[in-house]
């Protein structure tokens, strides 16, 4: 059994006849030490798939439909509130997209790192292991950090200090949800060149979400490709962003501007993301989609092995050229 | 957060830097010093009993004196001095005021953090509470209150028993203890509403949800990320809070229902000075002026606080 399973999860918004789908039965698995990437557009379901592993969505309006999240073989959809605080944390720790605005303004960054620790290591919540962590993600003169309010820092260095309060209780799972989108360019590489440096120093899985393909390669074992709350296609990293196989990752991997050729224009998804609770019958992306066929607005394709370890939800898909 | 020497040093600089709250921060000052020195300058004869009915603070036709003739500020219709009167009625506004904001506080808090934390049915049915509060006016509802409450007196010693710290002592004659707690109670519901307010914005922010996600427990979200960001809020509202209690407090004295003579009051004291206005409008000035300049104090603080603190909050 992988460490993390995700089973054919559903997460609902509302109740009844009026809630609103966000995760329409979601399969993931993850092993120790692995890396995982969810990518997909604003509203495709990803976040909300990677706060639920903790089961962080609050509830109401979140509605946990189905399915089952199985952490070291414990479903987590069934686990009470102290079973959670122990998790939450101790084995799965969150990075967040805006690092400003993940740190508490009013405390030292010392002391939320220190809160880390008392949480799960007491035994630990001292200065020198802060300064150990604050040295480990690459902060210099950790020692004068300390005392530095969140608003003292820049950009970069407050996502490296939230990034070492979820390495604080030593987590088996980092789940970094779009940790480099506020950020510019080259403190994005920075930042993923300190999560690929620590997974290998640590030896901790990490489940990146993000809508930035151009990351994808440099981390990921596995891609998940999310669409209108469904996976649309997964495989082994490489393989998929060299040979994806869905029309939409198609679409997608088109639309990435690229050094090595001379087009012009960049090339677009026609249309936009459908709206939550509004999507299209038959296949999700059907009204999008370059290769549609009539039969397409029909039936819902199933997410299906096409070759080994590639999973595709279309039947009509077609190596690229 | 922890009550050390850096957060008054926070708290001084905050204040310095503002003139509104630096005024309002001094007027108060100078009254709780004169309320707190009161009783040792009357033992060293600075200052008149409040309560030393005197015939020489009456003229040779019993009126109260005017300012000047050996009384600062004049005597009132029994010959007390009225410096005095107003310097210990200090005493019972401030106290009064400021228990009164601490209890209204300390139930607008409570009341906000539930409701805006818990939202749903909790947040309906305590909302509506204190809307229904807020039509009624407090005054009124102090009126119901103070005809609710027994009359009881005693001595309340603030300081530890084996030092004679007198200057600490209250006197809760009936109903100083009744007062503030009346007026704590009708004081509550803008604090409540608007900490509301804020713990729903709060609440939303990333960094309550990275606590939440390294699993902190709902009373450390509560203590240690929810309170302190909404702290400069409730600061600004608790100084606007006490500016409104004591003009409550003031305004039950000159109903006759606040703290119960002969304890110097201001209230009191302008209720007892009406019917000499024509020949000692002093009697009604006084108490008057020291009412306007707490109460103007008290707001100019907070005032002055919300301009160095907001909109942005500032750690």
């Amino acid at each position: 059994m992988p460490w993390l399973e995700i089973r054919n999860l559903q997460i609902h918004f509302g109740r009844a006849a009026k809630a609103l789908r966000a995760v329409d039965g979601v399969s993931l698995s993850l092993e120790p030490g692995k890396a995982l990437c969810l990518v997909g557009e604003s509203g495709s379901g990803k976040s909300v798939t990677a706060l639920s592993i903790a089961r962080l969505l609050t509830s109401p309006p979140a509605v946990y439909a189905g399915g089952e999240i199985l952490l070291e073989g414990r479903d987590v959809l069934h686990m009470r509130a102290a079973e959670l605080r122990q998790i939450r944390g101790g084995l799965v720790s969150y990075v967040f997209q805006e690092p400003g605005a993940s740190l508490n303004p009013v405390f030292r960054i010392g002391n939320q790192i220190k809160e880390a620790l008392q949480l799960h290591r007491p035994e630990v919540a001292t200065d020198a292991e802060v300064i150990r962590l604050l040295r480990l993600v690459g902060i210099p003169a950790p020692e004068a950090r300390l005392k530095s309010y969140p608003h003292e820092l820049s950009g970069g260095m407050q996502q490296r200090v939230m990034i070492a309060m979820a390495l604080a209780p030593q987590p088996k799972l980092l789940v970094a949800d779009e940790p480099t989108t506020a950020l510019d360019v080259t403190i994005q590489a920075q930042i993923i060149e300190l999560l690929v440096q620590l997974r290998q120093q640590l030896g901790m899985a990490i489940l990146l979400i993000t809508h930035n393909l151009g990351i994808v390669g440099d981390i990921a074992d596995d891609v998940a490709v999310m669409y209108a709350g469904q996976i649309v296609e997964r495989g082994p990293a490489q393989e998929l962003l060299q040979r994806p196989l869905h029309p939409y990752t198609q679409a997608l991997m088109n639309s990435v501007p690229r050094l090595d050729s001379e087009t012009e224009r960049l090339s677009t998804i026609s249309g936009s993301v459908p709206r939550l609770g509004a999507f299209p019958s038959g296949c999700r992306f059907h009204p999008r989609c370059s290769i549609a066929r009539s039969d397409c607005s029909q039936a819902a394709p199933p997410l299906v092995e096409m070759e080994p370890r590639r999973w595709v939800r279309c039947p009509y898909w077609t190596s690229p050229a | 957060m922890s009550l050390n020497f850096g957060f008054f040093k926070t708290s001084l600089r905050i204040i310095c830097a503002n003139r509104l709250a630096a005024t309002g921060a001094l007027i108060i000052l100078l009254f709780v010093l004169l309320a707190l020195a009161a009783p040792t300058m009357m033992r060293l004869h600075l200052l008149g009993d409040p309560n030393q009915l005197n015939l020489n603070g009456l003229d040779k036709d019993g009126m109260p004196r005017s300012p000047g003739h050996g009384y600062l500020l004049g005597s009132d219709n029994l010959g007390r001095d009225v410096l005095s009167r107003v310097i210990y009625g200090a005493r019972v506004s401030l106290l009064v005021g400021v228990a009164s904001m601490l209890t209204a506080t300390l139930i607008g808090v409570t009341v906000g953090l539930l409701s805006g934390l818990y939202g749903g049915k909790l947040d309906l049915a305590l909302m509506r509470f204190t809307e229904m509060n807020l039509t009624i006016p407090s005054i009124l509802l102090a009126m119901a209150f103070t005809s609710l409450i027994g009359d009881n007196g005693r001595i309340m010693h603030l300081h530890p028993a084996a030092l004679p710290w007198h200057f600490l002592d209250v006197t809760l004659k009936r109903g100083l203890l009744s007062v503030f707690l009346v007026i704590g109670f009708v004081s509550w519901p803008g604090m409540a509403r608007i900490v509301r307010a804020q713990v729903l914005g709060v609440k939303e922010r990333e960094f309550v949800l990275a606590a939440r996600a390294l699993g902190a427990s709902h009373w450390r979200l509560i203590w240690r990320h929810l309170l302190p960001n909404i702290l400069p809020t409730v600061i600004v509202l608790a100084a606007m809070t006490t500016a409104n209690t004591i003009l409550l407090e003031a305004g039950l004295g000159y109903l006759g229902i606040g703290v119960p003579p002969p304890a110097p009051d201001w209230g009191t004291m302008i209720t007892e000075g009406q019917p000499y206005f024509a020949t000692a409008p002093h009697l009604v000035i006084v108490p008057g002026v020291a009412i306007v300049l707490t109460v103007l104090a008290f707001n100019v603080l907070g005032q002055g606080l919300q301009e160095q603190m907001g909109p942005r909050q500032r750690p």
